[in-house]
């Protein structure tokens, strides 16, 4: 019974080795926030906040107004969480989406930003802008393009068009629905 | 039916790619067009649209698509189909390439291309580059309930005339 004992230990310290070594944890690395780290204290809350984000060529990239952000730093990323977002984006100098959700997150300095609960967005000038709602969003400014896979509904006018899944290329002026696409055009 | 055309326009389809910088939205998978009487089933359908967001025409595509609207309130619709299928909506005129068959009330016309105007109910048939053809064919005019069967005289009581050999309404808009 002593004689494999040894053995046992040796092939078990051999079989974690090599599960750590190919599967290292992705928080032992410091790559995304440990669970204990997600839940620590804010490094930052602002309540009422009026905020403005610029591109790195210096241009208003958005205005982000919210009840509140509560700001967490980690040590290569960082997530602003938003209480009743509103968000205006600008295409060069011109203000050209306004968004308004119940929730939202921004990652990385804003690279990312998802809004949850009774999202709308507004094509500005809205007179003549489209109009779209959905649960969530997804939406990356610096790329300009929009995705969700929630059902979206968009007014254009009279017409609208509804349906599941979404991803909008913003620059291209373009929009895909995925499924369950639905559209009616007035008569004008 | 007239008042189709005050009718708004509805689409459902598996997939959209709606391009606004073209006003040209494309409705991809099981499409299905509906407003009032017209139908349109396709497999791919552009609707081509202006500024203002009014449809100026339809193009859809198909193995082969599909076309139905009611012309007269007493009537059959009216059935097309092609491969190719483009519908000018403020014309209010059909386009069939490809394979195209229009049928009505049973008669129905084949061939490589057909100009359909629905209002004038005008139509101009091609048959294939080099010797294509075009195909009609009329069904045979339906006996008057309560005609004694082959009586001539039964036939000429039919509005006082002899019958002519063919009688068929849409012979003359046949060009």
């Amino acid at each position: 019974m002593r004689t494999w004992l040894p053995l046992a230990i040796v092939v078990a310290l051999i079989s974690v080795g090599l599960w750590f070594s190919e599967s290292p944890p992705q928080q032992l690395l410091g790559k995304r926030p440990t669970p204990k780290e997600f839940d620590r204290a804010a490094d930052l809350i602002i309540r009422g906040a009026k905020t403005r984000h610029f591109s790195p060529e210096g241009t208003l990239a958005y205005r982000l107004d919210a009840d509140s952000v509560t700001y967490f730093q980690f040590a290569r990323r960082d997530r602003a969480n938003l209480d009743q977002p509103r968000i205006v984006f600008y295409q060069g100098q011109s203000p050209r989406w306004r968004t308004e959700s119940e929730t939202g997150v921004a990652y990385n300095n804003g690279e990312r930003v998802v809004l949850r609960g009774d999202v709308n967005i507004w094509e500005l000038p809205q007179a003549g802008g489209i109009h779209l709602q959905t649960a969530a969003i997804t939406i990356k400014p610096r790329e300009e393009f929009a995705e969700t896979d929630k059902v979206v509904k968009i007014a254009a006018g009279a017409n609208r068009t509804e349906g599941r899944g979404l991803r909008a290329y913003l620059k291209e002026d373009r929009v895909e629905i995925l499924s369950e696409v639905q559209s009616i055009y007035e008569n004008q | 039916l007239p008042e189709d055309r005050n009718q708004p326009i509805r689409v459902k389809s598996e997939h959209f790619d709606g391009n606004r910088a073209d006003n040209l939205f494309v409705y991809i998978g099981n499409v299905q067009i509906s407003q009032g009487s017209l139908r349109i089933l396709a497999d791919r359908v552009e609707v081509h649209g202006t500024a203002e967001g009014e449809i100026q025409k339809v193009v859809a595509t198909g193995e082969p698509a599909h076309f139905q609207q009611q012309v007269q309130q007493s009537q059959t619709p009216v059935k097309a189909k092609a491969r190719r299928i483009e519908f000018r909506v403020n014309a209010d005129a059909l386009q069939l390439s490809g394979d195209a068959q229009v049928d009505r009330n049973g008669n129905t016309l084949s061939a490589e291309k057909i100009d359909y105007d629905l209002i004038s109910e005008q139509i101009e048939a091609q048959g294939q580059s080099g010797n294509g053809r075009v195909e009609m064919i009329w069904q045979p005019e339906k006996k008057v309930a309560g005609q004694p069967p082959g009586g001539q005289e039964g036939q000429e009581g039919q509005e006082g005339g002899e019958v002519p050999a063919v009688q068929n309404p849409q012979a003359q808009d046949t060009p």
